[in-house]
């Protein structure tokens, strides 16, 4: 009870926070127009990308482009986090293939993906499976040393506790190392997503015409500064939208771990 | 007649010349930690295992479950040799182990569960041990929630749950502060004497050895320093003479190795 009413108070003081912040930036552009600081072109009102908003919401465009955002993030986001997860359960079970392959993964590791999108738009094409393909892989690339870590840091303990309960090894895998990296799995996740984000920036800004990052980079063209400041809160309500649910999620399947108490009342 | 004779004198751990030696890291020449260890122990019988830490016997509780290979010797169970870990005895660690992403219940249905019992007779199996040893009203706590004496009643649970012939225990009752300790013995005691399993039982604690054990072992530097059956009817009084001189005879066969009182 104590703690929901906790709660309540740092939703109103987020909330409260975050109007706070819109309001300053719209009195800050309505004395810009006044005593003309800077440009106002530079900076537009928060209202004034409300009605950009409403605008682009009427004729379409705006679901255009983030619907095609959603969908690139998804896919890519999906396809690399199964993948990490697949080869993660491979290098922690199979340390022969790990020897093999993990040098390569060390050496590809450290290179900024987003380096390599000039090279995957020549053999790929500008088609959606480059984009795709550049999300997938920087989501495999971040989140499989979170995989391969939680399986491996399994206590021994619990290994030999299940072994002596009758457990074959295939069970100790799923029933013991499994549960155990499902943790570091979501930790992974919610690191992993912002470099996803920023892979769905490159990718739509390189060969593209269709997506936020599209859009932003066109608007730059077009000196539409209205239309920059839109996509970019576009990306951000993905983003929380996103990083919500994985927490969501999270809460539900860790529940084991997530229902604490604080460490200190107060 | 002759049935219930066989079954008072089955043999269910031997240990013949078992040995286990580790290569030193400072000269690189191998020392044994065990050597040329030989146990019996009967069926239905409580064995403790009492030493100074350092003296093997953690080792010794690691080679019957076959987590470690033996460097001589064989160790069999029932009469079959232990060559891989498996689920032949169950086991209690001093840490509990228990899985912290399953509740009370959950972890002691683990064992029926990974022998694809049905949900049913899970649910009854894990409900019996729950009421036998006390964990009534905390069965969907998960092990984070618990206090060291009812992590270790879990433990204990789910060690019977997966109804074994002999259960190992790895000083279950280290961790555990004096009161819970002696709660703990006394239901141990009646688990025991319940349940009419082999209990192979390892402590440095003289008195808990004493009080709960039908023999204590000594181990030594590496070796079996005596085998003795404790004569006294259970439950067993402590301040008892008989039970005091048992304490000084142990004491003194452990000799000047300073030992954890209680």
């Amino acid at each position: 009870m104590k703690k929901r009413k906790r709660n309540k108070k740092e939703l109103i003081l987020s909330i409260t926070s975050l109007i706070l912040f819109f309001t300053l930036w719209q009195v800050a552009t309505y004395f810009n127009q006044r005593y003309g600081w800077f440009n106002p072109k530079f900076l537009p009102a928060p209202t004034d990308i409300i009605k950009k908003a409403i605008t682009y919401a009427g004729d379409g465009t705006l679901w255009l482009h983030t619907s095609i955002s959603i969908r690139r993030i998804l896919i890519g986001f999906m396809i690399g986090g199964v993948l990490s997860v697949i080869v993660g359960m491979i290098f922690a079970n199979q340390k022969l293939v790990e020897a093999w392959f993990s040098p390569i993964i060390n050496l590809l590791g450290p290179i900024p993906p987003y380096a390599l999108l000039p090279i995957i738009i020549i053999w790929f094409g500008i088609g959606e499976s480059s984009k795709i393909g550049l999300i997938a892989y920087c989501t495999f690339m971040t989140m499989l040393p979170y995989i391969t870590d939680g399986l491996k840091n399994t206590p021994p303990v619990l290994i030999r506790a299940a072994t002596s309960l009758g457990a074959t090894n295939w069970q100790i895998f799923t029933k013991v190392m499994i549960p155990n990296a499902i943790p570091n799995i979501f930790v992974g996740m919610k690191v992993t997503l912002a470099m996803t984000f920023g892979a769905l920036m490159v990718s739509e800004m390189l060969g593209a015409s269709k997506g936020l990052g599209y859009m932003i980079i066109n608007a730059k063209q077009w000196f539409k500064m209205d239309d920059m400041f839109l996509a970019i809160i576009m990306i951000g309500m993905i983003y929380i939208f996103m990083f919500g649910i994985i927490q969501f999620v999270e809460h539900i399947v860790l529940k084991w771990k997530t229902d604490v108490t604080n460490a200190i009342e107060k | 007649m002759e049935g219930v004779l066989d079954i008072e004198n089955k043999k269910a751990i031997e240990i013949k010349g078992l040995g286990k030696k580790y290569e030193s890291f400072n000269d690189g020449e191998s020392q044994y930690v065990l050597h040329d260890i030989n146990i019996e122990v009967m069926e239905n019988e409580f064995v403790c295992v009492l030493g100074p830490s350092g003296c093997g016997k953690s080792t010794l509780l690691n080679l019957i479950s076959g987590y470690i290979k033996p460097s001589d010797g064989e160790i069999d169970i029932f009469g079959e040799k232990v060559t891989k870990a498996s689920g032949r005895a169950g086991m209690v660690f001093q840490e509990h182990a228990l899985m912290p992403w399953l509740t009370v219940k959950k972890n002691i249905m683990m064992g029926p569960k990974l022998h694809h019992k049905s949900r049913n007779e899970c649910e009854e199996i894990a409900q019996k041990y729950i009421n036998m040893v006390g964990l009534n009203g905390i069965e969907n706590y998960y092990p984070r929630q618990l206090s060291g004496g009812m992590a270790q009643r879990v433990g204990i649970a789910r060690a019977l749950a997966n109804e074994p012939k002999i259960i190992l225990m790895d000083e279950p009752l280290g961790a555990l502060d004096a009161m819970t300790r002696e709660n703990m013995r006394r239901e141990l005691l009646n688990i025991f004497q319940k349940t009419k399993i082999t209990i192979f039982f390892i402590t440095h604690s003289v008195q808990e050895a004493v009080y709960l054990a039908d023999r204590v072992i000594v181990l030594k530097n590496a070796v079996v320093d005596c085998d003795v059956k404790i004569e006294l009817d259970r439950p067993r009084d402590m301040k008892s003479q008989t039970f005091v001189k048992y304490l000084e005879y142990f004491e003194s066969r452990l000799g000047d190795i300073p030992l954890t009182s209680d």
